[in-house]
């Protein structure tokens, strides 16, 4: 080895011909198709070897890597075969352990990244689910970001045109109606909620604020780089919570605590959809009163009237 | 004569033997040793000095090593067993890639659970070593990057208290507080789960036959009981509700159930295993659009929460 370090110069006293060969072809054809004479070339070029040698060498080599559990397959291009390594003993696998624990790790962490981070969560976890073995633990794996079975390109398309507030057409499968439809919408905000990402923003058709399905979203049709830039309107509602026992009260992104006792907490949220302020207050029951404005207080009585009514209705 | 079809390179094998070994880091110095005896014993000219043998099989293991070497794969020997520090292939990341696993290893780093940080560390090992050195660089510059460091960092010792109890399928008499009342239960500790900021136990109440989610801050005591859980086999209410309209077609199902009745405009939904607090502020958020339907007195239950939310609207 001192020697070979010295002048760079390889002897059989010094290292294993064979073995150093098998590593070469294995290394050329993981994933990357070659022909025997190509793999005969980069042997005869190789700075180390400089050897000839026959295909049928080649051959034998071929069927002791098969030997030692690779899997090398044919692909046939015209009249030329080339063969590649399609897995290998030395892959790496993921144990249902780690896969357990990367699952509980972005569990943990799904409600404080953003969406770009989402994406590639998401492109990460398909890669990796190749080295699980376990089915259902891949399967879990593959779909449990939002983003699973959204096209990603389009998910990167939509959170610029939203950091822009660009005015957008968009194909949209109505499930509600089953219709398709083109819808104009100057894109806001871009939110995962439900365990679904939503595109909001400035419905021009309707004049009013909305929150779309990214998976219900066909395709982009065209975008409006010069669209003038609305200001939105935005909704502004109070409520009085009560904090449950000794735990702090957490305020979502778009809530302000403006005043705080040891018993209660006045919120202020804001919102260019009134859906979402509505469901963030429902979610809060028994805790949470809307004290202004009093349209709104009255809208949301009426609400939980509704569904008080929905349950006398059927019985 | 033996065609070329079933020749094989017995080179070819023994470095993909050791290589194996490496990978899996099972190579001590013995089990390297066999690959490379076989292999002499297997020969025609048998050595029976077995000081001769052992030099020559040391002579045969390093012609072995100095083909990785060669090769640019870096391996050292620590405490008899050799170690791999790089790989023979590399797995192709992309940067989007190594981001990802930076999130996630930074975020695994400050999840204070010992047998999670021993799995990311050891899933960190193992694809360092598929990985090429700038990847490698790049995801050590990416961690360090990333700060999730706030993460329950006040709780820690009381989160290592309740894992063991949840390992040792212990049953606890539990005390917390729930709407500023303390409560008292005898329940069956099931696993921790994380919010951003907040880490939860789920228990099973025994008495109530229901799964309950309690933030640790609110857990004011909890004292192990003497008999231990017998059974692992427990009955977890079944709560089924209706979707109507709009979300009864675009529903997404969560973990735990399962779809009952799909009518024309209307689905039933059967879950179990959701602690009710977070199932009744799930369900609240679909206003008309859901309904309990059993059992009873969950059914029961929500009108009171909708009376109460009703009535704080008339009190002032």
């Amino acid at each position: 080895m001192k020697r070979f370090m010295e002048t760079n110069t390889v002897t059989h006293n010094l290292m294993s011909f064979s073995g150093f060969k098998s590593m070469l072809i294995f290394s050329m054809l993981v994933h990357n198709p070659k022909t025997y004479e190509e793999i005969k070339q980069a042997l005869e070029e190789n700075e180390y070897l400089k050897e000839t040698v026959s295909i049928d060498t080649i051959r034998i080599y071929m069927n002791s890597l098969k030997q030692a559990g690779c899997n090398i397959k044919k692909l046939h291009e015209g009249r030329t075969v080339k063969y590649y390594i399609d897995s290998h003993p030395f892959e790496l696998k993921i144990t249902d352990k780690q896969a357990k624990s990367i699952i509980k790790v972005y569990k943990a962490i799904s409600k404080s990244i953003e969406i770009s981070d989402f994406l590639i969560l998401n492109d990460f976890f398909t890669k990796i689910s190749a080295y699980i073995t376990n089915e259902d633990l891949k399967t879990k794996l593959q779909n449990i970001s939002p983003l699973s079975n959204i096209n990603a390109e389009m998910v990167e398309e939509l959170i610029r045109y939203t950091k822009n507030r660009n005015e957008i057409t968009i194909l949209y499968n109505a499930k509600n109606s089953g219709k398709k439809k083109e819808i104009d919408i100057v894109v806001d905000k871009m939110s995962i909620s439900n365990g679904k990402l939503h595109i909001a923003g400035y419905n021009s058709e309707y004049h009013n604020y909305s929150e779309f399905l990214v998976s219900n979203i066909i395709r982009i049709i065209s975008v409006n780089l010069k669209a003038p830039k609305l200001v939105l309107p935005e909704f502004v509602v109070q409520y009085e919570y009560q904090k449950e026992d000794n735990a702090s009260f957490q305020p979502f992104e778009n809530e302000i605590v403006l005043e705080e006792t040891d018993t209660h907490v006045i919120v202020e949220i804001k919102s260019r959809n009134k859906f979402i302020i509505m469901q963030r207050i429902l979610s809060l029951s028994s805790r949470c009163r809307v004290i202004s404005p009093d349209n709104y207080k009255e809208e949301i009585l009426g609400i939980l009237k509704n569904m008080k009514e929905g349950y006398f209705e059927e019985q | 004569m033996k065609n070329n079809n079933s020749k094989i390179n017995n080179g070819c094998l023994n470095i993909f033997r050791f290589l194996k070994l490496l990978y899996d880091d099972k190579a001590d110095y013995c089990s390297v040793y066999n690959i490379f005896k076989s292999d002499i014993i297997d020969d025609d000219s048998k050595i029976q000095d077995e000081k001769k043998l052992n030099n020559l099989i040391q002579v045969i293991i390093n012609k072995y090593i100095n083909s990785l070497k060669v090769f640019g794969i870096k391996i050292k020997k620590e405490k008899h067993k050799y170690k791999l520090n790089s790989s023979l292939y590399s797995i192709e990341y992309t940067l989007k890639d190594i981001k990802a696993l930076s999130i996630l290893l930074s975020a695994g780093n400050n999840i204070p659970d010992e047998n999670l940080n021993k799995d990311m560390k050891n899933l960190k090992e193992n694809m360092l070593l598929r990985m090429n050195n700038s990847d490698k660089n790049t995801l050590n510059s990416l961690i360090s990057d990333r700060d999730f460091s706030f993460f329950y960092t006040d709780l820690k010792a009381q989160i290592k208290q309740c894992k063991e109890y949840c390992s040792d399928n212990v049953i606890l008499n539990l005390m917390y507080l729930h709407r500023n009342k303390e409560i008292r239960i005898k329940c069956k500790p099931k696993e921790i789960t994380y919010d951003v900021k907040t880490p939860y136990l789920n228990v099973y109440d025994i008495n109530k036959k229901e799964n309950i989610e309690i933030a640790l801050p609110n857990i004011l005591s909890m004292e192990v009981m003497p008999n231990r859980t017998a059974s692992k086999i427990e009955n977890t209410t079944t709560v089924v509700y209706k979707l109507k309209g709009r979300l009864a077609k675009i529903y997404k199902l969560k973990e735990g159930e399962k779809l009952g009745e799909a009518g024309q405009d209307f689905i039933t939904v059967i879950n179990s295993g959701e602690p009710f607090d977070k199932l009744f502020a799930r369900l609240m958020r679909y206003a008309e659009l859901c309904e309990i339907i059993s059992p009873k007195y969950i059914r029961a239950e929500m009108i009171n929460l909708i009376n109460e939310t009703i009535k704080l609207y008339k009190e002032k």
